[in-house]
């Protein structure tokens, strides 16, 4: 293969990378935004919307499509109870028993999958086998398929959320809470629909990998961390600077993995959340605010 | 005045030469490996969960790298002895310095970020710990880990020598070290340095208006914390004589939250209760780990719900108001 060759595949690995990891962020900003919780066991829902999609098409011999709609559909109505049971009672508590709720849900979910499935790693089989020929470089339909729908799921979060009257209101009620309700929106209620599309798209990511990577769960606990990165490095609740620090943090992973060296790959993200905490605390794209 | 605090002095000496008595005697009465296994355990995890309390619990700041520290010390210790060749008490030393040196280094960026990102940035350091301990395989041997490491002998005017390799003398071993901070940690939350610990807990801004230098206490804290993790480190790698990266791993980090909150944050005898119920339950459960960290995660969950303040808490609130119905009774 040609040295460009290798750059390109590289380049739509990094990509798919941060596509999927743009997913998983995006929600955990949302959340953050509208709910003032950060979601530790955000990382969990995308695991699920893996073994779930798993579940669909190796065991139930689905197809893929489907596979991945009941995998969204599955993360979201899990994710219905979590904050039936979990999250609207730990709102409005001190910020450890945000953190340690959350971290409470992630064992629980984590350790159950783990029983359930064993650490064994699995692979998700889709029937797309094959690749495409672009521009004299191969590249896998499931990758291609991956990295399209991934932003496709970006741009229509995208619209939801500037276009929509509901995707306005996520938006007002992460500015000002209380002004809420003086024009008439209910803050728990946008809450428990900002919860639930966060995971979607989380539980979406998870669906989208599972036929690119082997799965097994702990990889949700590999992924909240990059997600973590991105969220530090755009701000926290801001969904533009999330988009782009998902761009840095996958291309980084897969050029840094390509050229320099796989370890120095995994330990990246962390590299520039201590960075950009050190130097630039409220993130890239965050407005500076005074928080003790 | 004097009189009253001699009194006070005499009476908390003797309650913790009791206290003292009482737990380095136990092995007069019981020679169960078993039950001494479970205790040494007890002690070793009671060090590390007071590390965790002393920060969350006076100073409000709620750190994932403990276990990360925990660790250091015992990778410290544990390439002196083998490595090296030294003896337990260099490595001893220097897993408590190690990490201590590496808190105070890292706690300068880390402590002046908000809490959020506090949280998320210990995570990363815990995570960067492991990822290093996997793959600097010269030097820590990688996922392979380190076998055969000694056991402490103490030699006193090269005459005596004490071996620990036996359950009973590694237990006493484990005790005094855990009496001593304990009482260190006692001295410490009761003393000024203590109370700017716990005006930082309660309001942080308030403290810094009335001229606590914030960064120092919590400077301080995060170090003495990382200090007491890596004695924990140290003691458990000797104890169990083979170390690998899986230290690093949630599990630790898991079992040290729910001794600590559970046990209740902010007490000096949560913690304890914490641990003796947390060592004890899961060997009565004897479920598989996946099942009990299931468990785990549910109580976890619920003390988080329901009782925040966990045993220790509940218990102090209830002394405290039983105080002032006697003050209004009088």
């Amino acid at each position: 293969m040609s040295a460009e060759a290798i750059f390109a595949q590289h380049l739509v690995n990094g990509l798919l990378l941060s596509g999927i990891y743009g997913l998983v962020a995006v929600g955990l900003t949302l959340i953050y935004g509208v709910l003032e919780i950060v979601n530790f066991a955000h990382g969990e829902f995308y695991m699920l919307g893996a073994y779930f999609t798993f579940i669909a098409s190796s065991w139930l011999g689905l197809p893929y499509y489907i596979s991945v709609a009941l995998a969204v559909a599955f993360s979201a109505i899990i994710a219905l109870f979590v904050e039936r049971g979990a999250i609207r009672p730990i709102t409005g508590r001190s910020f450890e028993s945000k953190v340690l709720g959350t971290f409470a849900i992630s064992m629980i979910l984590a350790n159950t999958v783990l029983l359930l499935f064993t650490a064994t790693p699995r692979t998700v089989r889709t029937g797309l086998a094959g690749t495409i020929e672009f521009a004299g470089v191969f590249f896998s339909v499931e990758r291609v398929l991956a990295l399209l729908a991934g932003y496709l799921a970006f741009f229509a979060l995208h619209l939801f959320l500037q276009r929509t009257r509901l995707g306005k209101a996520i938006r007002a009620v992460a500015q000002n809470r209380e002004a809420c309700y003086v024009v008439g929106i209910d803050p728990h209620r946008i809450a428990r629909l900002t919860f639930t599309l966060g995971i979607g798209l989380a539980g979406l990511a998870g669906a989208l990998i599972a036929p690119i990577f082997s799965i097994e769960p702990s990889m949700g606990q590999a992924v909240v961390l990059k997600a973590f990165a991105i969220v530090i490095v755009g701000g926290f609740g801001s969904v533009k600077g999330a988009a782009v620090a998902a761009l840095i943090v996958g291309l980084g992973e897969s050029l840094v993995g390509g050229y320099i060296s796989a370890t120095l790959k995994d330990g990246l993200a962390f590299l520039i959340i201590i960075l950009v905490l050190i130097l630039r605390p409220q993130g890239i794209f965050g407005r500076a605010t005074r928080v003790l | 005045m004097i009189n009253q605090k001699r009194i006070r002095f005499i009476r908390n000496a003797a309650l913790y030469s009791t206290i003292a008595a009482v737990v380095l005697s136990v092995p007069i009465f019981t020679q169960s490996a078993y039950i001494l296994h479970l205790l040494v355990l007890t002690g070793i995890y009671l060090m590390l969960a007071q590390s965790f309390n002393l920060l969350l619990g006076y100073v409000g700041y709620l750190s994932l790298a403990q276990t990360a520290f925990f660790g250091i010390g015992a990778y410290t210790s544990t390439i002196l002895a083998v490595t090296y060749k030294q003896s337990f008490w260099i490595g001893l030393v220097l897993a408590i310095l190690i990490p201590a040196v590496i808190a105070a280094a890292v706690g300068i960026p880390f402590l002046r970020l908000s809490r959020h990102s506090f949280v998320i940035s210990t995570l990363g350091f815990l995570v960067i710990c492991w990822l290093i301990a996997r793959n600097w395989v010269e030097v820590t041997r990688g996922p392979l880990g380190i076998p055969g490491i000694p056991s402490p002998t103490l030699n006193l005017f090269n005459q005596l020598s004490i071996s620990f390799a036996s359950r009973t003398n590694y237990y006493v071993l484990t005790m005094v070290f855990a009496l001593i901070l304990h009482l260190l940690l006692i001295k410490l939350v009761g003393s000024r340095i203590g109370r700017a610990f716990i005006a930082i807990r309660e309001d942080e801004a308030l403290a810094q208006a009335v001229g606590i230098n914030t960064m120092k206490y919590k400077l301080l804290a995060f170090t003495i914390s990382a200090g007491m993790a890596g004695i924990a480190g140290s003691l458990f790698a000797h104890y169990i004589t083979f170390l690998d990266p899986t230290v690093f791993e949630f599990y630790t980090l898991e079992h040290v939250l729910v001794i600590t909150l559970v046990g209740g944050s902010g007490t000096i005898g949560g913690p304890i209760l914490g641990s003796i119920v947390f060592t004890v339950l899961p060997e009565i459960l004897r479920a598989a780990k996946e099942f009990r960290l299931i468990i785990y995660g549910f109580i976890l969950l619920f003390t988080v719900l329901l009782m925040p303040e966990g045993i220790g808490g509940k218990f102090k609130a209830y002394m405290h108001k039983r105080r002032i119905k006697e003050v209004y009774a009088k």
